[in-house]
């Protein structure tokens, strides 16, 4: 039983690390082609590294401009929401007639100029009714 | 039409009633109050064809008999219809136009004029509204569905939405600054006059004797309360501020609830759903940022933090500094 043959290599440990003991007596031809298809091995390992990388970040790429996407929608002014319970096929709601009435309010905001104190009385007064 | 009165000097004001309540109209421009007038009453008469339910041939009230299909409505009613579902989402449910029904078992079925003497019958047991998120409102066709067994009542809402567009499109056309007050829903549009929009603050918007008062320069100034709109159900005092949790009055610990607001839907909205939620209004108005003045039953009063500091002014204007 040739334990040392060109096809078995010989694992042993020394100092606590594997070593990989080559068969005597190869011929230049093997080593060649032993040299040639650790070449390819890690150029295929090299491609499958290279081809993950670019897989992820293609991925990150595109979520990343999801979010973006939702994230400037929501910013900016005149995007649409639904509120529950109304279907909303359109994204406009249709003209006033006066053309100038406040539609489609869902938060409560306070005024755009503050409240003031003034003197009393006033001309007109708010209270129940 | 009631009789307006023309100053050269001063903004002008113009008194009528409609919608069941006091409508009032002040314009920076005394030229042109006939024409913003005009165009008052013709926002009036689409608010109150939209969205009365007491006049027989009202939108509201074909919709509301209709529940269960879909009905196709006016773009008024449309309108109001989604500015209340508006309001209801903003106000967490506290302010809810499904609360038709629930009204209608307190006796409020008819005008107040109507129910202001009292009608018959008993406290209803309590009974949850169906919930503003049961209305179906599609745009395109212009459709609104009700479930069976449910109706809208757009009161919470509808008043101050006509506020709202009154004095805008008498601005738009007009181009003088405007205050609309219906029924003490207050909206104000265009560059106000020297002092500004100053608006008293009463129990009832009737008063002219109101001790304290603000300035608003744009949006809208509602108060809601239990004072005004009362009447006896059998032996039982009931108010038409219905929680919706519960399809009764609310048992609200404030008499009156002042909120200025971006627009008078909102500050009515506001101050309405302060009246439902009671104790925790304080701390909701504050969390908005709105300007309230809170009148709790025993008269005292209650700020919210960017409500002005009346003391803190005129303080200022003794010394000069303001």
């Amino acid at each position: 039983m040739n334990l040392l043959g060109p096809s078995n290599p010989v694992f042993m440990w020394l100092s606590g690390s594997p070593v990989t003991l080559h068969p005597m007596g190869q011929n230049a031809h093997a080593t060649s082609a032993h040299l040639v298809r650790n070449a390819r091995r890690r150029r295929d390992t090299a491609l499958e590294r290279l081809s993950t990388i670019t897989m992820a970040m293609g991925v990150g790429t595109i979520a990343a401009v999801g979010a973006l996407g939702v994230y400037v929608g929501k910013a900016l002014p005149g995007h649409h929401t639904t509120t529950p319970g109304v279907t909303s096929n359109s994204t406009a709601s249709g003209p006033s007639q006066s053309g100038t009435a406040p539609v489609s309010q869902s938060s409560i905001n306070p005024p755009s100029t503050p409240t003031q104190y003034a003197p009393a009385p006033a001309p007109i007064s708010s209270g129940s009714s | 039409m009631g009789a307006a009165a023309i100053d050269e000097e001063r903004p002008c004001i113009y008194r009528t009633k409609a919608l069941g309540t006091i409508a009032e109209l002040l314009v920076t421009d005394p030229h042109v109050i006939v024409a913003a007038s005009t165009l008052l009453h013709e926002e009036l008469e689409r608010i109150d064809r939209a969205a009365s339910r007491f006049r027989p041939d009202s939108d509201i009230i074909r919709l509301n008999r209709s529940a269960g299909s879909e009905v196709t409505v006016s773009q008024d009613l449309l309108e109001a219809v989604q500015v209340a579902l508006g309001m209801a989402e903003a106000t967490q449910g506290a302010v809810d136009p499904t609360v038709g029904q629930a009204l209608c078992r307190l006796g409020y079925d008819r005008d107040f004029a109507d129910v202001a003497g009292g009608v018959r019958g008993r406290l209803p047991r309590s009974q949850p509204a169906p919930g503003w998120s049961v209305v179906g409102v599609n745009e395109r066709t212009r459709t609104v569905s009700l479930p069976a067994g449910v109706s809208l009542d757009l009161g919470a809402t509808a008043k101050a939405l006509a506020s709202d567009r009154a004095a805008a499109s008498i601005h738009a056309r007009l181009g003088c600054g405007v205050l609309v007050s219906l029924g003490g829903d207050v909206a104000v549009a265009g560059p106000p006059p020297p002092g500004g929009f100053s608006v008293g603050l009463a129990d009832a918007c009737t008063e002219r004797s109101a001790t304290e008062a603000v300035r608003i320069d744009s949006g809208g100034l509602a108060t809601s309360g239990i004072g005004v709109r009362q009447w006896t159900l059998g032996r039982h005092r009931v108010h038409h501020i219905v929680n919706p949790a519960t399809g009764l009055p609310a048992p609200t610990c404030w008499r009156t609830v002042a909120t200025t607001a971006a627009s008078c839907v909102q500050a009515n909205a506001a101050s309405t759903a302060s009246v439902v939620m009671g104790d925790a209004a304080l701390d909701w108005l504050n969390s908005h940022h709105l300007p309230a003045r809170l009148v709790a039953m025993d008269g005292t009063v209650h700020y919210t933090h960017a409500w002005p500091a009346q003391e803190v002014v005129r303080q200022a204007e003794v010394v000069g500094i303001r």
